[in-house]
């Protein structure tokens, strides 16, 4: 998938320390890769108002949702 | 005529209430037989074999003093080992529990306990029914009994496994993505991941906790009705349980199907990047019996697969993370490599991009049910094409084709897996019935008049 805003490796690190993952080179640069990854998928989540849920939808439980 | 491991639920059921079987010869043929067989198959971690003789021989007793309990008495059966046992070890598959013994039972299992059924053992799965399949780890990997070279599929795999190869009667099995479903298509059996809120979930060790859904595996869309009317049942311990009247699911998925409705969801899986061509025909053949059994059959437009596998993504990454967080960040040597990279990942994302997963998940939950206008039940493929081998495993499978499961984790909807046939290669293939929430009985009924009108439940593994 296109993805292009990808993290660096530095800044990749920077992040990983930051959240104390002690990773290895290997995992670190595979971790990153899947990182790009995933923030790529996730741009497919539309983030603006207009696909707002009716606040009702919005918080109600899934399964007490279903059977409404 | 079949040996008598490969016998049904449904038939050992009738043979026991008749006695032309009892529960102590048929939990004896399987014990026999995972003793046989499973060294190559892995399907089982734990064999709790001298409990499930002492069950048999009380269900014998109950059975000869005329205390019926119903068609789960005496059927012996496998829990995948996220199901809390009470004074069984229940291990996740994970070097991090490997000495933890609940003192509880899950809901679901003392469900199925109270029904009758007799508990042969644990069965293997991905570690935390998310990591596999995987080979440094505590137990050795489930292998698929069709081929064990080829994966059996996951996080369900032992219980894959166990039904196909006749090693136990059914199995439960739990889906968070497809967990259920996959293994099910790849060992070519019958497995239903309820409607969300069907099954009580207490006691099983979480993956997402909005996601997950515990149900059952079994040889036939028969068998699993009368395991999840073993399983089913408001339970107000677990949040998610929804408390609504239970139909008879047996007497229900053998009504006939005559004038059903069902949407194709050909779109997921049709054209070059879907499933294989194999696939693809063996779905149009299980088409055409549907329209032969007298099914009325269109085509539905659900919202792109893409969209669904990115919600369902960053939810289960997200809540598998908060799960394990606190482990990983203390003893991440305790986790194999790919349950310990892939919930990593989940310490990547954001609260916002966790919320808009979720919030796009009900807009996505929206759209199908309008879709599913007009029509009973959907159709689709289960899995892209057979099982593949263990060396085509990675560790992160999450960014090739989008899971053909994970919508209806999403929606909370019924899914069931059964076989539409198999390859020149042998192995089995699968498609997905899904139907309305709560409407498990139909998606059942229609699995049931398939698996009547086609032979592909006489085919057994050669194991």
């Amino acid at each position: 998938m296109e993805n292009p805003v990808e993290i660096s490796r530095d800044d990749f690190a920077t992040l990983c320390r930051a959240l104390e993952l002690n990773l290895s080179p290997e995992e670190a640069e595979r971790l990153r890769e899947a990182y790009n990854g995933i923030k790529a998928l996730i741009r497919r989540i539309p983030r603006d108002e207009t696909f707002m849920p009716e606040p009702a939808t919005l918080y109600a439980h899934p399964g007490t949702r279903l059977i409404e | 005529m079949n040996a008598r491991h490969h016998v049904t639920i449904a038939e050992a059921s009738r043979r026991i209430a008749s006695r032309d079987l009892s529960p102590l010869e048929l939990t004896q043929t399987y014990l026999d037989r995972i003793a046989a067989v499973d060294d190559q198959l892995h399907a089982f971690v734990l064999v709790t074999g001298e409990a499930a003789l002492n069950e048999a021989r009380k269900a014998g007793a109950e059975i000869a003093a005329g205390n019926a309990r119903g068609p789960l008495q005496g059927i012996p059966i496998g829990i995948k080992d996220i199901y809390g046992t009470a004074g069984v070890r229940t291990t996740c598959h994970s070097r991090l529990l490997v000495d933890h013994v609940p003192s509880e039972d899950a809901e679901s299992i003392r469900r199925l306990k109270a029904a009758g059924a007799i508990v042969l053992g644990k069965l293997a799965t991905h570690e935390f029914a998310f990591g596999g399949p995987s080979h440094d780890l505590p137990f050795p990997a489930a292998r698929n009994p069709w081929n064990i070279d080829h994966v059996p599929g996951g996080s369900s795999s032992g219980s894959g496994a166990a039904v196909a190869a006749g090693l136990c009667a059914g199995a439960t099995g739990s889906d968070t993505g497809g967990s259920i479903r996959n293994p099910a298509g790849n060992c070519g059996i019958a497995g239903i991941k309820p409607t969300y809120g069907l099954v009580s979930r207490r006691g099983v060790f979480p993956l997402a906790h909005t996601l997950d859904t515990c149900g059952p595996m079994a040889w036939t869309s028969e068998d699993c009705a009368l395991l999840l009317q073993g399983m089913a049942g408001f339970d107000p311990r677990d949040p998610a349980c929804v408390d609504v009247a239970l139909p008879d699911y047996h007497a229900e998925a053998m009504k006939p199907v005559r004038g059903l409705r069902v949407g194709v969801v050909r779109h997921f899986y049709e054209g070059r990047d879907g499933a294989t061509p194999e696939t693809q025909r063996l779905i149009a053949d299980a088409l055409e019996v549907v329209s032969d059994l007298g099914i009325v059959i269109r085509d539905v437009t659900l919202p792109e697969l893409y969209d669904f596998h990115a919600a369902g993504r960053v939810i289960v990454l997200g809540e598998a993370y908060a799960v394990h967080r606190a482990h990983l960040a203390k003893t991440p040597e305790l986790y194999g490599q790919y349950s310990r990279e892939r919930l990593r990942l989940g310490a990547l994302l954001t609260a916002e991009e966790y919320y808009q997963g979720q919030r796009y998940r009900r807009v996505l939950t929206e759209r199908t049910l309008s879709a599913m206008e007009g029509v009973d039940l959907l159709v689709t493929a289960n899995n892209y094409g057979a099982a593949e081998r263990f060396s085509d495993a990675r560790v992160f499978p999450y960014f090739g084709k989008p899971y053909l499961s994970m919508p209806f984790n999403l929606t909370g909807q019924p899914a069931l897996a059964v076989c539409c046939g198999f390859g020149t290669d042998g192995l089995p293939h699968s498609m997905q019935i899904v139907g309305r929430a709560f409407d498990d009985a139909t998606v059942l009924r229609l699995g049931h008049a398939y698996e009547q009108a086609t032979a592909w439940r006489q085919c057994r593994p050669a194991i």
